[in-house]
């Protein structure tokens, strides 16, 4: 593995599905060991960056390195370095929760020793121990997320990417996970995307604001409120409507012509 | 190999873990059972051989294998763990071929219970043995091809039923295929029509001929078709779920 000091690279990254541009344009870079909240709103194309990232779909056109590594080319390398968890929470819904977590570290390539061990962490972790024996289908929207986030850390993962981690959880679910973020962060790089501010400003010391496909803002969150108002919502709300502005007014003008 | 391990087992968990498995099951067996009693316990001239119950089963599993595979990836594109899936360090030929070899595991189960029929038909009279391999042999190949048209139809669509209902028109077609079709037909198109339909390789060669597998004959040109067909489904489905994805 090339040990560069960007786990996360990302260049002039576009995407296009036929003629709409869901990515435009975009660059950024995470470090190594770095929370970055990755904020815009529905259907900024947050979502489609994490899914290029995690290699679930390529790139139109761009340079993007995870970890070092291609993620369309050296896709199995990627997707052995992150962790995903990808919107609304995937899961087999008839497999018990252990049976599950079983299934995914043995295809993350957890070694048959360890995986007992791992397990047994993240389910402490994630604080799912009680409902480990418990059918996934039968479980609250909370504990769901909670087996999601523990799949994504089976493997010990240098990377976390998460899409909305806390969406649908009850404000003590929300403190939990939160917390565990934080933690998480202390040994991994993480991107996490979300659209609760708050939750924001406590563990992402930088933030990436996508808005009409574009980045808007690059900055530690201080920076920002410092610049454009004096809460994140206010930096939020300034950006993202300016972007939408310039974004619609190019669309018109693109319509004149 | 060993993430295929890992995956075949997690469908063959899933496989058996919904009611639709026991459902098809039941409702297959108590059919064939019907038949088997009707044409050759209760047949005033009764024959010896299988060829009229294996004729019997590869019909009705043109209705039956499609509600087996219908789930393989609809289920997974319309949950969304498609998105947990292929972010794992496993390929996409991977996850296609344990769903395929999962969907194989389940029609040895679901062919396994009528070999009680020959067992029945040697212990009261003296059949040719021949035949009956060679027959399920042939039926076994015809089951595959049927499960890969399935995988197909499940890589295209979203919802369950969608993909059964593609899979089964899709193989009523290719059935009927081989009697409209006139045998003495000899246009290149008619010839490859006829050789396209697996009508041709397992149910009847001809008018009143039945195919070589029922008859006692391994024809290398059947197997090499049953092999071609369902390789070449496999293949689409791997091209087909790689689309979807990059969509």
């Amino acid at each position: 593995m090339t040990e560069s000091e960007h786990l996360i690279e990302v260049e002039h990254l576009t995407k296009r599905f036929g003629k709409i541009v869901a990515v435009d344009d975009v660059s950024f870079s995470v470090d190594k060991g770095e929370v970055v909240g990755f904020l815009g709103p529905n259907g900024a194309g947050k979502t489609t960056v994490m899914r290029i990232l995690t290699a679930f779909s390529p790139a139109t056109s761009g340079k993007v390195r995870v970890a070092g590594f291609d993620p369309f080319w050296e896709s199995m390398q990627v997707r052995q370095r992150v962790g995903y968890l990808p919107e609304n929470v995937p899961l087999y819904r008839e497999m018990r929760v252990s049976e599950y977590l079983f299934h995914r570290a043995r295809l993350k390539g957890v070694a048959a020793c360890e995986r007992k061990l791992r397990i047994g962490e993240v389910l402490d972790r994630c604080g799912i121990n009680e409902v480990a024996h418990r059918v996934i289908g039968q479980l609250s929207k909370g504990y769901r997320q909670r087996v999601g986030l523990a799949d994504a850390l089976v493997n010990d993962p240098p990377i976390l990417i998460l899409d909305e981690p806390t969406v649908g959880l009850d404000p003590n679910q929300v403190r939990l996970v939160r917390e565990m973020i934080r933690d998480l962060g202390e040994r991994r790089t993480v991107l996490l995307s979300t659209h609760i501010l708050s939750e924001v400003e406590m563990i992402c010391p930088r933030v990436l604001i996508i808005s009409g496909a574009r980045i808007v803002a690059d900055d530690t969150t201080e920076n920002l409120k410092s610049r454009h108002g004096p809460t994140l919502e206010d930096v939020f709300v300034k950006l993202t409507r300016t972007a939408d502005v310039v974004g619609h007014e190019r669309a018109q003008e693109e319509v004149k012509a | 190999m060993r993430n295929v391990a890992t995956l075949t087992k997690r469908e063959l968990i899933a496989y058996f873990l919904s009611p639709m498995a026991y459902i098809i099951l039941t409702v297959f067996l108590i059919l064939i059972g019907y038949l088997f009693f009707q044409s050759v316990v209760m047949s005033p001239q009764p024959r010896a051989d299988m060829i009229g119950t294996l004729w019997f089963i590869g019909f009705v599993w043109i209705f039956v294998l499609p509600l087996l595979t219908m789930r393989l990836f609809s289920d997974e594109f319309e949950s969304g763990t498609i998105e947990t899936l292929m972010t794992a360090p496993v390929t996409t030929l991977e996850v296609v071929l344990s769903k395929y070899l999962a969907s194989l595991v389940f029609l040895l189960v679901l062919v396994l219970p009528t070999v009680l029929y020959a067992a029945v038909l040697f212990a009261y009279g003296k059949p040719d043995p021949g035949p009956i391999l060679t027959g399920y042999l042939g039926l076994f190949l015809l089951g595959a091809l049927y499960l890969s048209v399935g995988m197909v139809a499940s890589a295209c669509v979203r919802t369950q039923i969608g993909a059964a209902v593609i899979s089964i028109v899709a193989l009523f077609l290719l059935y009927i295929l081989g009697f409209i079709v006139r045998p003495d037909a000899v246009g290149p198109v008619s010839k490859a029509l006829r050789y396209i339909s697996f009508t041709t390789h397992f149910f009847q060669e001809e008018p009143s001929v039945p195919g070589a597998f029922l008859r006692g004959i391994i024809d290398t040109r059947d197997v090499i078709y049953f092999l071609t067909m369902s390789l070449f489904c496999i293949f689409l489905t791997t091209v087909l779920v790689t689309v979807r994805r990059w969509r």
